[in-house]
């Protein structure tokens, strides 16, 4: 890897500060599988580990350059099954090929990808950025129906790090809290049909931030709005996104509220809706395959959805969490629940177990959209350095 | 740690750190107030930038925090995390009544909601109204000065603080002791409504930081268990540093 090497030299020969930090992660992932035909017979395990490089130069305050090497090697895939995904070495589309596969046996798998390899300049008001880097847009927690390049999921278990994405972007700022940023951003191609543009600019109004979205994804207009304030002791919420396709518009929108109880917990709960989907589970499997899917940019494959995550310090050092997402006209559900300990200042552990909850498959067609989803336990361990 | 409760830990902070001497005053009442408020208004200065570490003791863990801070006034404040590399990156920033965290990883900014604001700052043994409140001492309590520094060893001022009827405070009485040498809080008690002692504040290594004596150190420790602290140490800080209008903003965050 030269471009470790390449920013040691800048930074000596220009005197800028080179800070280097990381981590290691593993995870063991254990799944106990009903009787499906695309789930193995018998109860399995996956491993991963992933180790992250992650290097800033900064040269004063006008230029930083990001370069985050990372490691993934595991048994099986590196996503799991049952939509269970790690959140480590994820692939993307990217412009410029800085993945490399070590390893492609049936055992072992093994990949390094540069996750972040980006130069941003800044100026006063004026941030302008090249290059791998995260990208994301809207408020929703659990359903983020703004967040159209390479977004989380709930079930993907670490979501730390936000995939880079191959992009040219530039935000101007004014006041205290106005942003307007444009992004065009490698999705398979430069060519609008594989590539987003987009146009979103936020400012705060009486205490409340408002943002507009404007772009082009895959070569489909995307309008949008955000909306995140307050009422009393609730944190209000929400995202709107209409897609302009050849066949009319589909919409996409969350509503969310943030609430604390108590000094040690946390409640989200959000209710989201789409056009896109099926009303009927029997015609899942079909959309499966459809690109909006397999890309990533949709997971739910319904239309009517309910969120709930609550999260609780258990001790300073121990949180519990429960998540339940819902598709109330299956309906099915998705429940997850996580223990975090963190066992010392750069070491964490975690375990979770996720489960689908709904009608079963018979043969190949889905009855429900979360009862596709098996029993699913892991184990993981972060180490930062 | 969430930044918003970094924020709050830090803006208690910063509000010890830097105000002028006090005047000579006339009455008891007088002087019992201004030295009241010189203990609010060491974190009301014009502006600073500093450095802070933040150092929690339990029976269970010992941990450090070091932060880059920077405030200006009473409502302008932004902090950045710098260690340890868990958290690094992680900013608040607040704006009069508005806060954003922001989140590097995931290039995330995220608007704060107040009721998110409060509750226990994670693993220390600050509390929700000492971080967040803005509660002044000679407003929101009646006072009295019941020891004078020729009638104690330390020669201090010592200043009983009974809350107002209508103030909203969660304690039942707050014991200040000032040095009459440099009028630097030395000690603040904090006991409930029952007459109980709840918690020790100290301040010492008092120095030269920023051009000014300050105490550079501040020790909470909870009366039940005197094993245990939170811990602020300033590493490094500048007060009345000219800093941008910029400084205060959603770009800043990404600093």
């Amino acid at each position: 890897m030269g471009a470790p090497a390449l920013l040691l030299a800048l930074a000596a020969a220009r005197g800028a500060t080179l800070d280097a930090s990381g981590h290691v992660k593993s995870f063991v992932i254990a799944g106990w599988p009903y009787e499906w035909a695309f789930l193995p017979a018998d109860p399995f395990t996956l491993t991963t580990v992933s180790g992250r490089l992650a290097l800033a130069l900064r040269e004063g305050e006008w230029l930083r350059v990001d370069v985050h090497p990372e490691i993934t090697a595991g048994s099986g895939a590196f996503r799991g099954l049952g939509g269970i995904d790690t959140g480590t070495g994820v692939e993307a589309p990217e412009a410029l090929p800085l993945t490399w596969d070590l390893e492609e046996g049936a055992d072992l798998e093994a990949r390094l990808r540069v996750d972040r390899a980006a130069v941003t300049i800044v100026r006063s008001g004026l941030e302008a950025a090249v290059g791998r880097q995260p990208v994301s847009f809207g408020e929703g927690r659990l359903f983020t129906p703004l967040d159209l390049v390479a977004p989380f999921t709930p079930t993907t278990l670490d979501t730390e790090y936000k995939p880079g994405v191959d992009a040219v972007r530039v935000d101007a700022y004014a006041g205290t809290s106005t942003q307007v940023t444009v992004l065009g951003a490698y999705l398979g191609d430069w060519r609008l049909e594989e590539s987003a543009v987009v146009v979103d600019g936020r400012t705060t109004l009486l205490g409340t931030d408002l943002a507009l979205f404007a772009g082009l994804l895959y070569h489909e207009p995307v309008l949008g709005a955000s909306v995140s304030g307050a009422a009393g002791p609730v944190g209000l919420y929400g995202d709107l996104a209409v897609t302009l396709t050849d066949d009319g518009s589909e919409v996409r929108g969350v509503a969310g509220a943030l609430w604390r109880p108590t000094d040690t917990t946390t409640v989200t709960g959000e209710l989201y809706g789409q056009t896109f989907g099926e009303a009927e589970a029997e015609a899942y499997f079909a959309l499966a395959t459809d690109e909006r899917w397999t890309r990533g940019d949709l997971w739910l494959y319904g239309h009517a959805y309910a969120g709930l995550s609550v999260a609780q310090e258990v001790t300073p050092l121990v949180g519990a969490s429960a998540l339940a997402v819902v598709n109330v006209l299956d309906p099915s559900a998705l429940l997850g629940a996580t223990l975090t300990w963190s066992a010392a200042v750069d070491a964490d552990l975690a375990a979770g177990v996720f489960a689908g909850a709904g009608k079963r498959p018979v043969g190949v067609e889905p009855r429900s959209e979360f009862g596709l989803v098996p029993v699913i336990g892991y184990l993981q361990t972060r180490l930062y350095f | 740690m969430s930044p918003s409760r970094l924020f709050a830990a830090l803006a208690l902070v910063l509000g010890l750190l830097s105000a002028g001497p006090v005047r000579a005053a006339g009455s008891d009442e007088a002087l019992a107030r201004a030295l009241l408020d010189r203990t609010d208004d060491l974190h009301r200065g014009a502006s600073s930038h500093g450095t802070l570490t933040m150092h929690v003791k339990t029976d269970r863990y010992d941990r450090s925090l070091t932060m880059e801070s920077w405030s200006q006034g009473e409502d302008r404040f932004l902090v950045v995390i710098r260690a340890p590399a868990k958290e690094a990156g992680m900013a608040t920033l607040k704006v009069g009544e508005d806060v954003w965290n922001y989140l590097p990883k995931v290039d995330r900014t995220m608007k704060v909601p107040a009721s998110m604001r409060s509750g226990a700052w994670m693993g220390s043994h600050f509390t929700n109204d000492d971080l967040v409140k803005d509660s002044r001492m000679a407003e929101d309590f009646t006072y009295t000065i019941t020891s004078r520094p020729e009638q104690n060893p330390g020669k201090e001022w010592v200043i009983d603080c009974i809350p107002k009827p209508d103030a909203a405070v969660v304690w039942g009485r707050i014991v200040v002791r000032i040095s009459a040498t440099d009028e630097l809080p030395v000690e603040i008690t904090y006991w409930d409504e029952k007459g109980a002692l709840k918690r020790t504040m100290t301040f010492d290594d008092v120095r030269a930081v920023g051009g000014r004596r300050i105490p550079a150190r501040m020790r909470l420790v909870p009366a039940d268990d005197p094993g245990e602290f939170t811990e602020v140490v300033y590493d490094r800080i500048e007060f009345d540093v000219p800093l941008p209008e910029s400084t205060f903003t959603l770009q800043a965050l990404k600093r």
